[in-house]
């Protein structure tokens, strides 16, 4: 059974700049089938946006997601996990820092974002929640 | 014992009009701490929209805040009754790939809201008080099918 970060994340994160608007986040989550996109800010992690940060920081809030840059939006208080670090760590992450998903960085490189659904994947593939996880996302 | 969804749901379901706007909807989501809500049309359940439809439905097609959500949301909804087994719950989240189930009692909409129960199990529909002295919720009472049609 996969124990490490690298055998349950999912890969290939997409990165934008802070000052990338909402929209373009928005259609890269669309278009990757995706929930969360990493903000870089010289080649470093420095935000992290998901669709319910577009759901309650720009349309609840009447800002224009053309005109709106992620930096804007996203949450900077970052929790970070390393490739090689294992699932018990990142449980023990997700419950004490209430976060649902976590960026996996090697090197200070972003190589993948693992979340509740790839732990829960993990633990017992049999469970409702990796059954849902591993659907396709809505487009 | 099997708990039985009527042990684990979450009371007051919370919904907006087919014809609200996708920022009210964005705000209900807001306001109630949830990422999805029911949509209504005329007394009848017509579905369920979340906060990753209106990202890639609206946002990503560049649909404006004052557009209806109701568009935007799935149908199809699949429901289960308030004295099923939790496990039945269970079963139909997976089946339908759904994470949010409506508690149907007597034919009506009773729950709807849900937050996670554990790391790795399910999502439970799960009880959390509703703010003192608000209005009724435009869901509560309706009349509607176990499943509807697109």
């Amino acid at each position: 059974m996969a124990r490490k970060m690298r055998d349950i994340m999912s890969p290939a994160p997409v990165c934008m700049a802070p000052g990338e608007s909402v929209s373009a986040a928005a259609k890269a989550m669309k278009e990757h089938g995706i929930g969360t996109v990493l903000v870089l800010t010289e080649g470093r992690l420095s935000g992290l946006v998901t669709d319910r940060d577009i759901t309650v920081r720009v349309l609840a809030e009447n800002r224009d997601p053309l005109t709106t840059p992620i930096g804007d939006i996203c949450s900077s208080e970052l929790v970070v996990l390393g490739p090689d670090d294992d699932v018990e760590q990142a449980t023990r992450l997700i419950r004490e820092r209430a976060v649902r998903r976590i960026p996996v960085l090697a090197d200070g490189t972003p190589v993948g974002v693992v979340s509740i659904g790839d732990l829960a994947l993990d633990k017992d593939a049999t469970s409702a929640l990796s059954g849902v996880s591993s659907a396709p996302p809505n487009s | 014992m099997d708990a039985k969804v009527r042990d684990v749901m979450t009371p007051g379901p919370i919904g907006v009009g087919y014809y609200q706007s996708i920022r009210e909807a964005a705000r209900t989501m807001r306001d109630w701490g949830v990422g999805a809500v029911l949509v209504v049309n005329d007394q009848s359940l017509y579905g369920l929209v979340t906060d990753r439809d209106l990202v890639v439905r609206a946002v990503a097609e560049a649909k404006g805040p004052d557009e209806p959500v109701g568009p935007l949301s799935s149908g199809d909804l699949i429901g289960v009754d308030v004295n099923a087994d939790a496990s039945e719950a269970a079963r139909l989240m997976r089946e339908n790939a759904v994470r949010r189930l409506p508690v149907i009692e007597d034919g009506q909409v009773r729950q709807a809201r849900w937050r996670r129960r554990s790391l790795g199990g399910l999502r439970w529909l799960q009880a959390r008080p509703r703010p003192s002295g608000g209005p009724p919720r435009p869901t509560e009472r309706l009349a509607l099918p176990l499943v509807l049609p697109r």
